[in-house]
């Protein structure tokens, strides 16, 4: 048997493995099934499914992935799904969205290290926002070849929050840190929830203009949500039209999966990078928190900053059940939603930069 | 061994964090004034609420209560106030039904607020039964609260938990 036929049999083991994590431990099964179905289909010699110009798989990646339409798609159901209203009640959350951007840029520089160009370093980097649609747009533009490592990675560990985040938030809080307890927010009014897209766009859109694509579709898709007269749109972006484009993006990342662009070294560095991401963003978020307790009056609790490495709304879960294990009646659940928000409009700010800065 | 290509890392990463810093806390100051277009709007209509109108159209005025914002009396019939109270009443019964069959909501139920961020809402036809007259009221919660809808007219209606 050929070398190269060892490969392909490793590359369905790994599609096995994605599709088994998926269906058996339910890590994030909506992207993770379908990359691993497709990544064990485009591993089976000879069917030519991802090769130009008619493969399918080729195909739904040229036309929907690489032209960044289906990355798009997804920010605006996200939108259409998400409540900004606990950012809006605490606006400090945004800067704690900040600080959990700490890991993107750790993770970058110890990919340089590593010998990634600064191009690739960045792409690895983002991993760190956990923001998979995110992860996707800008490795497509600035490393295309290290598509299939990024996704699977983003949205892995995004799965892996809850085992990934705890350790690194008890050993950088107390327990009596853990254990306090902040104001009820206050409630949000309509028309703030209507302002809050149109002016977030505005706003970015001028000063970060390569971020707007992202930003773009996730204000629009929120204002759906919010104004309340397009229920129709709303629901067609969180929900039909989301569930496409995540099949879409499935199928699309799991055909960069062939064993010749997988199986290098690179892989293993972007997947051990990514972990080492996710990790300094829950510790940029949480070591934030603790300084900026050092000067507001009411004492946030630290480990809301960790929610700050998006992933909506897993990190806020898990914040939210360390403070439980602490003190059963502490509930900061929507206290961390806010800066969980705020992240995922953070790492779209930072990809914009690394657009703008290191080239479209 | 610094090369071009580590320079330009460092150069995104310095810039990278500065511009994201910048731009997040602007926007955060933003969203701190956003809450005060609300409160100008409330006033305004305070304003116009104050002035004396005809019998017939003070009858229809209704003006819905906000915490944090002056206290406006509601001008609802008490026939209405009874329906959505009930009604609400109602609802929360049967959210908790639908929800008592997870294990994770039976022991801490205050985790149901969780459903909302995850697009989650409940809404149902509310049967109200007062003085021997039925009335088919419809429920909706929203984040913040609930949308009650009594024949054509929708209340929104509005809560905060004090410790």
């Amino acid at each position: 048997m050929p070398f190269e036929i060892w490969k392909n049999i490793i590359m369905i083991i790994i599609g096995l493995i994605l599709v088994y994590l998926a269906v058996k431990k339910e890590y994030e099964p909506l992207i993770l099934l379908p990359i691993g179905a497709t990544a064990i289909l485009v591993n089976i010699p000879g069917t030519g499914l991802a090769e130009p110009p008619h493969g399918f798989l080729y195909l739904v990646y040229h036309y929907l992935i690489e032209t960044e339409v289906v990355p798009l798609l997804i920010f605006l159901g996200l939108g259409a799904m998400t409540d900004f209203g606990p950012m809006i009640a605490n606006p400090k959350s945004l800067i704690l969205g900040a600080a959990a951007q700490v890991g993107v840029f750790v993770a970058l520089l110890l990919a340089l290290l590593l010998g990634f160009n600064a191009r690739e370093a960045a792409s690895i980097g983002i991993i760190g926002g956990a923001d998979g649609p995110t992860t996707i747009y800008l490795t497509v533009k600035l490393a295309p070849h290290l598509l299939g490592a990024t996704a699977v990675a983003a949205y892995s560990y995004m799965s892996l929050v809850p085992l990934i985040q705890p350790p690194v938030i008890k050993a950088l809080t107390t327990p009596d840190e853990r254990r306090i307890r902040m104001k009820q927010l206050r409630p949000v009014s309509k028309t703030e929830k209507i302002l809050f897209p149109l002016i977030a766009m505005i706003l970015i859109g001028f000063l970060v203009p390569s971020a707007a694509p992202l930003i773009g579709m996730i204000m629009i898709g929120n204002l759906f949500r919010e104004s309340g007269v397009v229920e129709r749109l709303r629901k067609a972006a969180s929900e039909e039209l989301m569930n496409i484009v995540t099949i879409f993006l499935g199928i699309g990342i799991g055909s960069t999966m062939q064993a010749e662009r997988f199986l290098r070294l690179d892989t293993l560095l972007v997947l051990g990078l990514g972990v080492v991401a996710f990790a300094s963003a829950t510790a940029g978020g949480v070591l934030f928190a603790k300084l900026m307790n050092l000067f507001v009056r009411e004492k946030i609790n630290p480990m809301i900053g960790a929610a700050g490495v998006s992933a909506v709304p897993m990190s806020a879960r898990v914040v939210q059940k360390l403070a439980h294990e602490e003190d059963p009646e502490n509930f900061i659940l929507m206290h961390a939603m806010g800066p969980n928000v705020a992240g995922v409009i953070g790492t779209a700010v930072v990809a914009g930069v690394f657009l703008s800065l290191l080239g479209g | 061994m610094i090369n071009n290509e580590t320079i330009t890392g460092l150069y995104a990463s310095g810039l990278g964090i500065t511009i994201v810093f910048i731009v997040l806390s602007l926007l955060a100051t933003t969203v701190y004034l956003l809450k005060y277009i609300p409160l100008i709007i409330e006033k305004k209509k305070i304003k116009i609420s104050q002035t004396p109108l005809p019998e017939e159209e003070e009858k229809t005025l209704g003006v819905e209560s906000v915490s944090g914002k002056p206290e406006i009396t509601p001008q609802f019939p008490p026939e209405t106030i009874a329906l959505i109270t009930a009604a609400i009443t109602g609802f929360i019964e049967y959210k908790r039904k639908k929800l008592e069959k997870y294990e994770l909501f039976r022991e801490f139920p205050s985790m149901q607020r969780i459903l909302p961020f995850a697009g989650i809402f409940f809404e149902a036809d509310i049967k109200v039964s007062i003085g021997g007259v039925d009335k088919v009221v419809h429920v909706k919660e929203t984040p913040s609260g609930y949308i009650v809808r009594i024949d054509n007219r929708e209340y929104n209606v509005s809560y905060t938990l004090s410790k």
